[in-house]
Parts: C-alpha cells; sequence; structure tokens
C-alpha cells in the first residue's frame, strides 16, 4: 500500500493470500508432527519470519518498520478516528465469522472433526487426513493474513517488534481461555483478552501475573475454557425434512426421496 | 466372478508372523466367514485388506487389479468398507453426522461450496441426508439420528458402525467381530441386518465372527486361521467337523 498506493481493499485479500500461501508451504512438511510439536514448529516459524523482517531492509525496512500507512476509504471517505476503525474491523470480523461458520458447519468441516477424533477412523471412511490438516493449516494462516491487515491499517505503522513471540502466545491463550472448538469461544477469548490488561491497568505491573494465573488455572480446572466446544445436539449438514421421533410425517424430504408416496 | 484374491499374503511384525502365506478368494454375492483362535491373524488380515498395514510379502487382488499399494481412503473409493473390533466412531459426533460423514457427497464438498451454499449445494446435501437415513433405517437406528454416538449402547454402536461403512458405498464390507458384546436378540437383529446388506443391496460381506452358531447360519463359506495360517476352508458343517479346526479350538465350544 505504501510503494505501490495499492488499495487497502486489494491489499485486504492480498495479505489473506499471501499468509494462506505461506501456511500452506509450512504445513507441507509438518505435518506430520502432532500436538506439542506441531505448536513449536510454528511458534519457531513466526521467529524466523520475524529475523527475516530485521534483516530484509529493502523489503521492511528493517526494524525501523514501516511508517505512515494510508488509511482505508470507503466510497471517497477515508476512514479517520477511531469509531471509523471499529467499525472497519468490526465488519470484516463479523464476514469472517460467518465464512468460518459456513465452513465449519459443512461436509467439509465434519471431515476436519473426524480427521481431529480419529485419522484411522477417517482415512476408512474416504478421507485423507494430510489433506485435511493441511486445508486447516492453510485456512488459519488467511485468516491470519486478515488480521496482520487490519492491525496495519489500524495501527498506521508495522515493525518486526510487533510480532514478537508473545503476540503469538497472546494469541494462543485467547482460544485456551476462551475455549478451544468454538467460534463463540474464540471471540470471547479474544474480548477477553483485549479488554482485561486495560481495566487492570490499576495494578499496573502485576495484571499479566494475574492473568497468567487465570489461564493456568483455567487449564487445570476447566480446559474447555470459558466457551468451550459446545455437545451436539443436532446435524447442522442438512435438514432431516420431516424425519422426526422415527416417525415420518407428510411431506418430508425423506418420503420424497425414498418414493413412498408421500411427496 | 472372483471379487477378491489374497497371493501368498504374509505380514509380519518384527519376528512375528501374523499372517503367513495366505491364499484367499471371494466370489460375487458371497457372505464369508472368517474364524481361528485369539490371536490367529483375522484383524490383522482386515488391516491388510483395508491398506493399514501392507503385506510383507504376497498380493492382494481387488476385482483382479492388484491394490497392495493402494492407501486407506483410496480403497473405499474402489468399494472396500469395514468395521472395527475396537469400535471406532466419532463418539462426539451424532448418529446421523456419523453416517454423514463417510458419504461420497458429504465428504467431498469442497471449501468453496460450504461457503457459498447455494440452493443447488443445499439440494445436494438433501440428498445425502435423504440416503444416509435409508442406511440408518436398515440397521434400525433411524429413530436415533440426533444423539451422540457415544451415548448408544454397545451393540447400537457397532450396528452404526455397519451404516457407516454401508454409507461409503461400498461393494465388499468388512465386519470384525459385529456381534461381541451382543445378546441373543440383537444377534438375531444383526443376522436379519446382514442378510439384508447381502440380498438387497449386493455387496460381499467378510464376517469375523466367534459365535459359531451365528457363522453356520449365516456364512456361504468359512475359512480357518491359526497362527496366521489358514488351516481350513469349506462349507460349514465340513469346517465343522475337520479334526485341524477342532484340534485349534479345543477347549473352546465348538
Ligand atoms: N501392530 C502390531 N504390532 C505387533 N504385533 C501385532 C500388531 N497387530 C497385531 N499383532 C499381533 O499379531 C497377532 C495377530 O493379531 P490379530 O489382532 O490379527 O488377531 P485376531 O485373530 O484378530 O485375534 P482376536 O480374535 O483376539 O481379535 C497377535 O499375536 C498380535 O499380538
Ligand atoms: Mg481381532
Amino acid at each position: 500500500m505504501v510503494n505501490y498506493e495499492l488499495s487497502f481493499w486489494l491489499a485486504l485479500p492480498a495479505a489473506a493470500i499471501v499468509s494462506g500461501f505461506f501456511g500452506f508451504l509450512l504445513g507441507t512438511p509438518v505435518m506430520r508432527l502432532k500436538g506439542d510439536y506441531l505448536g513449536i514448529v510454528t511458534l519457531g516459524f513466526g521467529e524466523i519470519v520475524r529475523l527475516i523482517f530485521v534483516n530484509w531492509i529493502d523489503l521492511t525496512n528493517g526494524p525501523m518498520g514501516i511508517p505512515a500507512i494510508p488509511s482505508p476509504s470507503v466510497g471517497g471517505y477515508t476512514l479517520t478516528s477511531n469509531s471509523d476503525f471499529y467499525y472497519l474491523v468490526l465488519v470484516i470480523t463479523v464476514v469472517s465469522v460467518f465464512i468460518i461458520r459456513r465452513i465449519v458447519q459443512s461436509g467439509f468441516g465434519l471431515n476436519l472433526l473426524t480427521v481431529r477424533e480419529d485419522e484411522i477412523a477417517a482415512e476408512s471412511i474416504g478421507i485423507r487426513p494430510t489433506r485435511y490438516k493441511l486445508l486447516a493449516f492453510t485456512i488459519g494462516a488467511l485468516f491470519a493474513g486478515v488480521a496482520g491487515a487490519l492491525f496495519a491499517v489500524t495501527a498506521m505503522f508495522v515493525s518486526p517488534d510487533s510480532f514478537q513471540y508473545v503476540e503469538s502466545v497472546n494469541i494462543l491463550a485467547m482460544v485456551v481461555l476462551g475455549g478451544t472448538g468454538s467460534i463463540a469461544g474464540s471471540v470471547l477469548g479474544a474480548t477477553i483478552l483485549t479488554v482485561a490488561p486495560e481495566i487492570l491497568r490499576f495494578i499496573s505491573d502485576y495484571r499479566m501475573i494475574l492473568l497468567g494465573l487465570v489461564i493456568v488455572l483455567m487449564m487445570v480446572y476447566k480446559p474447555s475454557g470459558f466457551w468451550g466446544e459446545s455437545k451436539r445436539k443436532r446435524n447442522f449438514f442438512g435438514k432431516t425434512g420431516g424425519y422426526q421421533d422415527g416417525n415420518l410425517t407428510a411431506g418430508g424430504s425423506y418420503g420424497q426421496v425414498r418414493g413412498t408416496g408421500r411427496g | 466372478m472372483e471379487i477378491l484374491r489374497l497371493e501368498g499374503v504374509t505380514v509380519k511384525f518384527g519376528g512375528l508372523v501374523a499372517v503367513n502365506k495366505v491364499d484367499l478368494h471371494m466370489d460375487q454375492g458371497e457372505i464369508l466367514a472368517l474364524i481361528g483362535p485369539n490371536g490367529a491373524g483375522k484383524t490383522t488380515l482386515f488391516n491388510l485388506l483395508t491398506g493399514i498395514y501392507s503385506p510383507t510379502s504376497g498380493t492382494v487382488f481387488y476385482k483382479q487389479q492388484p491394490v497392495n499399494k493402494l492407501k486407506p481412503y483410496e480403497r473405499v473409493d474402489l468399494g472396500i468398507a469395514r468395521t472395527f473390533q475396537n469400535i471406532r466412531l466419532i463418539k462426539n459426533m451424532t448418529v446421523l453426522e456419523n453416517v454423514l460423514v463417510a458419504h461420497k457427497g458429504c465428504n467431498s464438498e469442497s471449501v468453496w461450496r460450504s461457503m457459498f451454499l447455494t440452493s443447488k449445494t443445499k439440494q445436494q446435501r438433501q440428498n445425502v441426508v435423504a440416503d444416509c437415513m435409508e442406511v440408518l433405517k436398515i440397521v434400525g437406528l433411524d429413530s436415533k439420528i440426533d444423539e451422540l454416538a457415544g451415548n448408544l449402547p454397545y451393540g447400537e454402536q457397532r450396528l452404526l458402525e455397519i451404516a457407516r461403512a454401508m454409507a461409503t458405498k461400498c461393494r465388499l464390507l468388512l465386519l470384525d467381530e459385529p456381534a461381541a458384546g451382543m445378546n441373543s436378540q440383537e444377534k438375531k437383529q444383526l443376522v436379519d441386518v446382514i442378510r439384508n446388506l447381502s440380498k438387497t443391496y449386493n455387496v460381499e460381506i467378510l464376517i469375523i465372527e466367534h459365535d459359531i452358531r451365528m457363522v453356520m447360519s449365516i456364512a456361504d463359506r468359512v475359512v480357518v486361521l491359526e497362527h496366521g495360517e489358514k488351516i481350513a476352508e469349506g462349507i460349514g458343517p465340513e469346517v465343522q467337523n475337520n479334526p485341524k479346526v477342532i484340534k485349534a479350538y479345543l477347549g473352546e465350544d465348538i
């Protein structure tokens, strides 16, 4: 945007695509790793990227960072005030949540869940575990790219310091605190970890210790987080039509497809 | 027509020979029972057929085509599906979801289609659901679609695994001790389900089962394994009176 006077509305998808692409590249070799090891590799990769940003002066201006990132404009109106940016972020968040919900509540989402729970079972019903792990990784990176683009225009300045290791940890803590496997949980966790340090400003130096304590207690006593994955009550893939309580009611899609003469 | 053929298939785990030079064949429409004492190599043979293990030597042919190198999910595409001795349902998914996710129309849905969710996609989903409901009806679980799989009693979990395997539209169905943990009432229902699948849906069924009465009542042919070797093969009574088989089972109620 700075060098090429690219519109924010082009830079945003570009950021998503570039991030997604690197997620894919990184994901390809590391998909064999599981759990903690996978986490360590991704954190390590984050550090590598940061160091590259520090040293690749031509592209990133090194530790000095990129100043004066222009503000996005909507139909000729350039966003300036805090509330302008609030609405920008809100709209993009709502759209993202909508898209992620669609992705989760689909055949694709069921595949991801199956692979997470039992890879052998997944393979034996025709699902390729590595493919779906890689796609999940790529989609995650894509949305991280969107977040990065938003961060850049809101802060109007980015430098390698903006992407310290603690940022990754912070984002991870949001998910753990809010609840894994749940969109609402992630939103809640992000809200808590953004608002809490502000509210707790009066105990300044101790607030981080307090937050650390809360997270540790959470992991011990309620590992599912404040709003973790909910018990599934019914499938969300498709309606079962007039099929309720085991009785076929007239006009149900099941009856029609079966050709039982009810359609 | 021959649907499955094993030629001199051996599986070794280090020094242990779990399956030893086994020859086997299955014809179209057949229900074949695989029996043998504990540790005989029956489950290992299933893992071999589904691609979880590959043979140390020998070749597996499915519809005349060697499948040794194919991955489990590739074999599903060819029409091989299975159930597990130690049930492997997704316990925190609903009964219907467990079946849906095995259906090609569901598990091959692309991210794009999921994201844009056009009315065409919705209609396709509707058809997939109807398809899966039909399979659930065969096993008698159509009234429990919204229950979590993990909350079903044992016998019903086994039936659900059969429904899940069927949802892949398989041609060859491998059942690993489907009656384990069932009472006689449930076993009767299971026998009906298996017969129905074989007749109505034309699937070939290879079944591992310890209940010899059940084996005799549904199997067209029986193969006996012991210590990884095939020690007998034939129609029920032939095998039952085979001295080798009696010896292998000595102490067990045959
Ligand atoms: N992954 C493995 N690694 C090492 N040994 C194995 C493995 N899988 C099976 N075995 C061994 O191979 C032999 C055959 O096991 P298998 O599970 O095939 O027997 P089975 O006939 O299914 O017995 P059961 O009736 O108890 O289910 C056993 O001795 C078992 O311990
Ligand atoms: Mg076994």
